[in-house]
């Protein structure tokens, strides 16, 4: 019976030649901006201090051999254990293609790489990078909405998907669903 | 009129007790009324007419349950019309308001009183026939203005002034291809004009030059602007302007609207056939004036005006609307100059006296 | 009462770039005066493709700036996601995407199934190539009519709910539903084909390779429509790929990539089909709304090759994986992202090792996608904002998740 594996052959376990190549650049060019990294497995990635992200997105956007033309998604964590939010971009290339073998050789067939930072609750500014890739934009404003990350560095800052004068984040762990709502009582389901 | 309505006074002697003016007074009210049910009538089917072949380009059935066919639909959406709430938006200028839709009926309505159904079939025979037309649905415009303004929303002012903008731009060639054949037939009159293409089809206006024949293209495009039908429907189009100046119009004061774009259809089919396809003549010779045989002239407009009205709702539900500048440019820069060379040729046609019926026109090519 | 905090007028931000003034001080020098108008579409409006409330700055007929406000249709999806098991999240991505449920599906359980390493059974890889790419035909056909509607051309938008009954037949005989269907499921779909469905399957793809012709005849080969299209709406290169436009927006500026040919999933790399994208030899600039919309047409004729491909090839076996009562993958994170018929759709999932996601994450592709239109539809006419938006295809339901 024969099966497919849904991502590349998990056997191998060799790091991922994307996120590699982007360690490696990062490392030269900003030698203390790299906190942490995973360059193997399903989910390689790069955790860089919220210092550097705006010079690591330079980077790895300017640079030929990359070339992370695109912000593809801004995600954000809420690390309720370690007090900590975490955004996470997601960057892809339409300029280079991957060749053939990318997706024998590694876990991961797809050829984006993950940038993450880690700023505390009670103070969650990480500067913005809207202006390296414009799509980020309403990415990062639904970061705020939602999570609560503060993006820092833009002429402003609104909510997108909830109404300007909703309040709190709630996918934060500790978001409480509100009473009411103008006076509209809000009942959530079980569980929720 | 006026004689037939003495003839009647002297038939019937009881008629001569009642002052005069009464008896006029009277009978020009049941005109109307006349004309008001028949032109009503006549537009609802032409509503059914639109549904049922709309539907049958679009794989699927039309209304076909209320009535025969579906043919009483129109009965049964006036009395949902007329059972609505009806909604006057409260910062809307009441006066103006009431006062749109009427005028758009009225100078839908009022020109049908100068239409030669057949010889004689006509309620009002005026020598400046066309001219009245065409100066009658100028009024819709005034409407127009009015309930855009009135409904005091941004949407109606938008609507309604992309609609003026249209209906005055294409007023121009419309009157000046009618023109052409005004030219050709050197009166006004609607049924001089119908009873001058008599006899066979070659006489029909649209066949007497190239002119002519431009010039009919030239007022069916100019009469589908001038009605905001598509592919000219900007100012109701509703993907942009939900419905445009009637958009705050509800119950029987839109249905007033929608009669009137549906009269209006009416009006330039018959208006089109009679000035170029010949109105009640059916092509080969025949004498259409006695008092029966009117009638059959009357079936024959009609069958014409039906023709007409379909190709006019096939074209509606197979082309994409015009943008407003693209129909500004085809006006100005297209149909008024076609139309005017077309009037300049109709009167060179004239002066060289080659605007003979009977094939006259193909007999002057061929330098007889 | 408040109004939610939503108004009218445009934020400061948005309000008077420096180069506006100008050139009303020159109008104003000439005695005419014009006056700004700030008009709001929708929510409610018929051509906004659902609830898109979009405020648009005018002079007169021109879009001086547009600030689009979404959210109107944001259902928590994510929040959900947190609260609810794998198994059971999967049917809220059909309502993200509801014109292309079965491609969503298709990439929120191959996200699971990385995270959770399950492999499923070959079959299974076939039959959701083939549900996926028959919701590509069906999406396809309703951007293709409703486009053609909100241009004012009202007939090929029944045409395609002619061809649309059929498909949706076809997914409604497999899962029990017409438009939202739970058939692929984590460890591979539902249930398997049967011979009828394959019957009606060939049938269906013959009706779509008859029609298509008629509705290019009506929409693309059509003068109107071209003056309406070509050149309206362009998006070049670079903004594309700066804003995150993917789908036919990318491909129609340029951009040859595809998803499913350059970083293949599932069993794509195994079918052979092309990849349109715009060019300078077909009408319209580089990038324009005709493109995209051409483009969309010549996709529906690959996705039928694609199926047909997948249909000789598919092997015979189970469709579902054997899966443990309790969901429990390890603890990690995954991004996946699959090529729907708008763009790309991706989720990122974290992982503790509980039955429930502790992030759940997705991208909705027409959400960039309404995005760029803030930059592309300064300087257009309100007619052609309508073609603009039309031709980005965009759903609120992912967009506002």
């Amino acid at each position: 019976m024969a099966k497919t594996s849904p991502a590349g052959d998990a056997s191998t376990n060799e790091a991922d030649p994307i996120t590699k190549a982007a360690l490696d650049l990062i490392q030269r060019e900003l030698p203390d901006a790299v906190v942490a990294s995973e360059s193997g497995g399903k989910h390689p990635w790069i955790r860089v201090k919220p210092e550097s992200l705006r010079a690591v997105a330079r980077l790895v956007r300017d640079d030929e051999g990359l070339a992370m033309d695109c912000c593809h998604l801004v995600s954000g964590v809420d690390w309720q254990a370690d007090d900590e939010l975490e955004a996470v971009y997601h960057l892809c290339s339409y300029a280079k293609k991957p060749d053939a073998e990318y997706r024998k050789r590694t876990p991961k067939n797809d050829p984006w790489l993950c940038i993450k930072v880690r700023v505390p609750r009670g103070a969650p500014d990480v500067p913005t990078v809207m202006d390296i890739w414009t799509g980020a934009d309403w990415h990062e404003r639904e970061t705020f909405d939602l999570v609560g990350i503060r993006f820092t560095g833009r002429k402003e800052l609104r909510r997108i998907l909830l109404p300007e004068d909703w309040p709190g984040h709630p996918l934060r762990k500790d978001w409480v669903t509100p009473a009411t709502y103008h006076g509209v009582p809000i009942v959530p389901p079980e569980g929720l | 009129m006026q004689a037939w309505l003495d003839q009647l006074i002297r038939e019937h002697g009881w008629l001569q007790a009642v002052p005069a003016g009464l008896v006029y007074t009277i009978a020009i009210v049941l005109a109307c009324k006349l004309v008001l049910v028949f032109v009503s009538v006549i537009a609802g089917e032409t509503v059914w007419l639109e549904r049922r072949v709309a539907g049958r380009m679009q794989a699927r059935i039309g209304p076909n349950r209320v009535g025969p066919q579906g043919l009483l639909q129109f009965v049964a959406d006036g009395v949902k019309l007329l059972a609505k709430e009806d909604i006057i938006p409260a910062s809307a200028d009441k006066i103006v308001f009431l006062l749109a839709p009427i005028i758009v009926f009225a100078g839908a309505f009022v020109a049908f009183a100068v239409l030669p159904w057949g010889f004689g079939l006509v309620p009002a025979d005026m020598n400046i026939g066309l001219f009245v037309i065409l100066s009658l649905t100028s009024i819709e415009v005034v409407g127009v203005i009015m309930a855009g303004w009135a409904s005091n929303s941004k949407w109606a002012v938008l609507g309604a002034m992309r609609e003026v903008a249209q209906m005055i731009s294409y007023e121009l060639p419309l009157g000046i291809s009618a023109l052409a054949v005004v030219i050709l037939a050197g009166t006004l009159n609607l049924t001089d004009i119908v009873v001058q293409q008599e006899g066979a089809i070659w006489n029909w206006y649209v066949f007497r030059g190239p002119f002519a024949f431009i010039a009919f293209f030239i007022f069916a495009t100019a009469a589908l602007a001038s009605l905001k039908r598509a592919p000219f429907d900007l100012p109701e189009a509703e993907s942009e302007l939900v419905a445009g100046f009637h958009t705050e119009y509800t119950g029987f004061r839109f249905a007033v609207f929608f009669l009137a774009e549906y009269a209006g259809m009416i009006l330039f089919a018959v208006l089109a056939s009679v000035l170029f396809l010949g109105g009640w003549s059916p092509g080969f010779p025949v004498d259409l004036t006695g008092p029966g045989m009117r009638w059959v002239g009357f079936g024959i407009l009609f069958a014409k005006t039906l023709f007409l009205l379909f190709v006019m709702i096939w074209v509606r539900w197979s082309l994409p609307r015009f943008r407003v500048d693209r129909v500004m440019y085809l006006c100005y820069k297209v149909l008024l100059p076609a139309s005017v060379v077309c009037v300049v040729g109709a009167a060179l046609q004239v002066l060289l006296g080659a605007s003979m019926g009977d094939g006259g026109f193909a007999a002057w090519l061929m330098g007889r | 009462m408040s109004t939610n905090g939503r108004s009218t007028a445009l934020t400061p931000s948005e309000a008077e770039p420096a180069h506006e003034l100008h050139e009303r001080q020159l109008l104003v020098g000439r005695d005419l005066r014009t006056e700004e108008m700030v008009l709001n579409i929708g929510p409610q409006h018929p051509a906004t493709h659902g609830v898109l409330r979009v405020v648009i700055k005018t002079d007169g007929e021109i879009v001086r700036a547009l600030q689009p406000h979404v959210g109107n249709l944001h259902r928590c999806a994510e929040k959900i996601g947190e609260s609810v098991p794998y198994y059971q999240w999967v049917p809220y991505v059909d309502r993200m995407d509801y014109l292309a449920a079965m491609c969503n599906e298709h990439v929120a359980c191959m996200a699971i199934e990385q995270l959770g390493d399950i492999q499923i059974p070959e079959r299974a890889e076939y039959i959701r190539v083939i549900v996926a790419e028959v919701q590509r035909i069906l999406s396809h056909l309703m951007a293709i009519g409703v486009y053609g509607l909100d241009l004012g051309a009202f007939t090929p938008f029944l045409h395609q709910f002619r061809e649309r009954e059929r498909g949706m037949d076809l997914l409604d005989h497999i899962s029990g539903g017409r438009l939202l269907y739970h058939y692929v499921r984590i460890g591979g779909v539902k249930r398997d084909l049967s011979r009828d469905w394959l019957d009606e399957l060939d049938a269906f793809l013959a009706a779509v390779e008859k029609r298509l012709p008629e509705y290019n005849l009506l929409l693309m080969e059509n003068r109107i429509f071209q003056e309406r299209t070509c050149g309206i709406g362009v998006i070049d290169r670079d903004t594309a790929v700066r804003w995150g436009v993917t789908g036919p927006g990318l491909r129609a500026a340029g951009v040859d990539w595809d998803l499913r040919r350059d970083a293949p999933y599932s069993v794509y790399d195994r079918f052979d089909f092309d990849v349109p994208h715009g060019e300078s030899g077909i009408a319209g600039v580089l990038g324009d709304c005709f493109q995209r919309h051409w483009i969309r047409a010549k996709e529906v004729e690959q996705s039928v090759r694609i199926v047909r491909q997948a249909l000789a090839q598919m092997p015979e076996g189970p469709v579902m994986a054997n899966l443990p009562k309790s969901f429990r993958p390890a603890a990690g994170e995954v991004y996946v992202r699959g090529e729907n018929p708008r763009g790309e759709l991706a989720c990122y999932f974290v992982s503790e090792g509980k039955d429930t996601a502790y992030r759940c994450r997705c991208r909705g592709p027409s959400y960039s996608n309404i995005a760029v239109i803030t930059e592309v539809a300064e300087g257009v006419l309100i007619a052609d904002l309508v073609a603009l938006i039309g031709s980005m295809d965009i759903v609120l339901g992912e967009v506002d998740r």
